[in-house]
């Protein structure tokens, strides 16, 4: 199975194209805007390098976030674009699932994501499997959380928030990846059911209605 | 033209349009020949009910919307005009001006397809499409005079071909379109209070509140709506009766139907000058073009000024991705396409040089907005 991967999520664009677990191209660049303009060139490339055509591909898989409420927009359109114009299957990856799955999955290992407003984003994996939903939590009840599912062994903080829960683990390992390896997103996505893209923005838009009530119910 | 567009100009080509500049989101098939424009499919999925509670157009939720309906509308579209991605000659986006949040995701899209399927990118100014909007199914030639009047825009433009504009006159604060809907919200009616002012004037008396009319006689062909926008506040707020209500709706259309033909045959005056009955044509567009007395009093100044009017069908005036289609279609026979790393642009006037020489507001660090 030939999976094309695209994260656009966070403060880099990623692109990979991968084979049964085989990277035949990838190509990411940090930035913090501009992923619009980059992301087609950069994918137009990677499947030059790889010399393969658009048609040999059997999956599209797709950051859906949290993340840049901008940036992941623009990946799911073009993820989505892809899909409809290939007749292909498109797949979310959730980013905190995308940055566990960068890492070893030995023991805790939590994905941290820097939500600002006081919040991060984090979910929670043992031994690479889910504990915990994407959530936006403050960083004392990061801790607290993180602290019940901890079962001994070896921690892992990533993401490009991992530093703010540092020290809750005397002996966790840090890793402050900007951004997820874009060949585990595809290979997440390799395994992953299809399912349709839906963003996952952990954070209502700021609207307020007439009088300046909260509205109920925006969709997160 | 370059001797590649000729060689273009009697092909039939066949283009995808996709429109997520504003509140809807927007796909459509056009087709082009020497015969003209055919609409093959146009899908609107609007946003209104999500933004109705607010008042007006929430940008991030008008974002979330886009990027949750774009592939089912270009797939709507694509299946109303019965064809396949290989029937297609290129790929057309609205690539600004407007909220940039959702011109993302509509550019996003058509980037990918173009090149997944090897095609060729059109990035379109949205209010070109509006300018072409009354070619669609109709053959209405250049050169003409445009008014393009929404609920962001209210500008006059000489139009000589695609990419070939040349401003005359614009608003120097809000859109008329901006002007029905904010007067309407001070009367309550529910939004976009463009339609909803309109019926509740059906039948009103126009002239029992006067109401200020900015700029008549000036020589400049520009157009303002915040003195009109107060006073009929002022007056909105003292209503007791429906009978009152639909007199002051009445008064409202009316003023913005006055200015706009005013300002209009001011336009006219400029641009027929050197013109033969044959080139005197003009067109009108954009949500306010919606508007029944809008139409008939600017139908009314074409004749007393000997100007053909024109005004694309009322499905084609407020936001659509038809129109999209046709600019991308035009451009592509003339050899105008862009490249794939094209950005998207909030602010992207129609006529850039007059913007920049002679902007009606001090330009912001992100420059003339139109």
């Amino acid at each position: 199975m030939i999976l094309l991967a695209l994260d656009t999520a966070l403060n880099a664009c990623s692109v990979a194209l991968v084979e049964d677990g085989r990277v035949l191209a990838s190509q990411s660049e940090p930035m913090v805007r501009g992923h619009q303009e980059r992301l087609a060139l950069m994918v137009q490339e990677v499947m030059a390098k790889a010399d393969l055509p658009f048609c040999a591909l059997d999956r599209i898989a797709v950051t859906v976030g949290p993340g840049s409420f901008t940036g992941l927009r623009v990946g799911m359109a073009f993820a989505k674009g892809l899909a409809l114009a290939l007749d292909r299957p498109c797949i979310g990856i959730g980013s905190l699932q995308a940055l566990g799955a960068s890492v070893s999955p030995e023991g805790l290992v939590a994905a941290v994501i820097d939500g600002r407003r006081g919040q991060l984003y984090v979910q929670a994996f043992i031994d690479g499997h889910p504990v915990m939903a994407p959530d936006a939590l403050s960083a004392e009840v990061a801790a607290a959380r993180l602290g019940e599912l901890w079962q001994g062994g070896p921690v892992t903080l990533v993401g490009p928030g991992a530093s703010a829960l540092a020290g809750i683990f005397a002996q966790a390992v840090v890793i402050e990846l900007a951004a997820a390896d874009p060949a585990a997103i595809a290979q997440q996505a390799s395994i992953a059911p299809i399912v349709p893209p839906k963003p996952l923005y952990l954070r209502a838009p700021d609207a307020k209605l007439p009088g300046g009530i909260t509205p109920p119910d925006l969709d997160l | 033209m370059s001797p590649s567009a000729a060689a273009h100009s009697t092909a039939t080509v066949t283009v995808l349009g996709i429109e997520t500049s504003c509140d809807e989101t927007a796909a459509s098939v056009v087709r082009l020949g020497p015969e003209g424009s055919v609409v093959l499919s146009s899908i609107i999925d609007s946003q209104i009910a999500k933004h109705a509670p607010f008042g007006g157009v929430v940008p991030e939720i008008a974002a979330r919307a886009h990027v949750e309906a774009i592939d089912h509308v270009i797939r709507a579209a694509m299946d109303e005009a019965g064809l396949g991605y290989e029937d297609l000659d290129g790929v057309a986006a609205t690539a600004g001006p407007g909220l940039v949040g959702g011109v993302m995701v509509g550019l996003s899209a058509g980037k990918a397809i173009a090149l997944a399927r090897g095609l060729p990118l059109m990035a379109v100014n949205h209010l070109e499409g509006h300018a072409v909007s009354a070619r669609l199914e109709a053959d209405v030639a250049y050169p003409f005079l445009l008014l393009l009047t929404s609920g962001g825009h209210c500008q006059l433009l000489d139009v000589a071909g695609i990419g070939r504009c040349q401003r005359l006159g614009t608003t120097i604060d809000d859109a008329a379109g901006e002007a029905f809907d904010k007067i309407a919200k001070t009367m309550g009616l529910p939004y976009p209070g463009g339609p909803a002012l309109e019926r509740l004037a059906e039948g009103g008396d126009p002239t029992r509140y006067p109401l200020p009319i900015a700029l008549l006689g000036r020589q400049d062909c520009d157009f303002s709506f915040s003195g009109l926008k107060t006073a009929a506040a002022r007056i909105a707020v003292t209503l007791t009766t429906e009978d009152e209500r639909r007199d002051l709706a009445a008064a409202v259309q009316g003023a913005i139907a006055r200015q706009l033909t005013e300002r209009t045959e001011r336009a006219m005056a400029l641009h027929g000058q050197d013109r033969g009955p044959k080139d005197r044509r003009f067109v009108v567009a954009g949500g306010v073009a919606a508007n029944g007395t809008v139409r008939a009093a600017l139908l009314a100044a074409c004749e007393k000024q000997g100007y053909s009017f024109a005004a694309p069908p009322l499905r084609y005036c407020t936001d659509n991705a038809a129109m999209i289609a046709l600019a991308g279609a035009e451009r592509l026979v003339l050899g105008l396409t862009d490249p794939l790393d094209v950005a998207a642009r909030p602010r992207w006037p129609l006529d850039e040089a007059m913007a920049a020489s002679n902007p009606i507001h001090k330009p912001s660090r992100k420059g003339a907005k139109a």
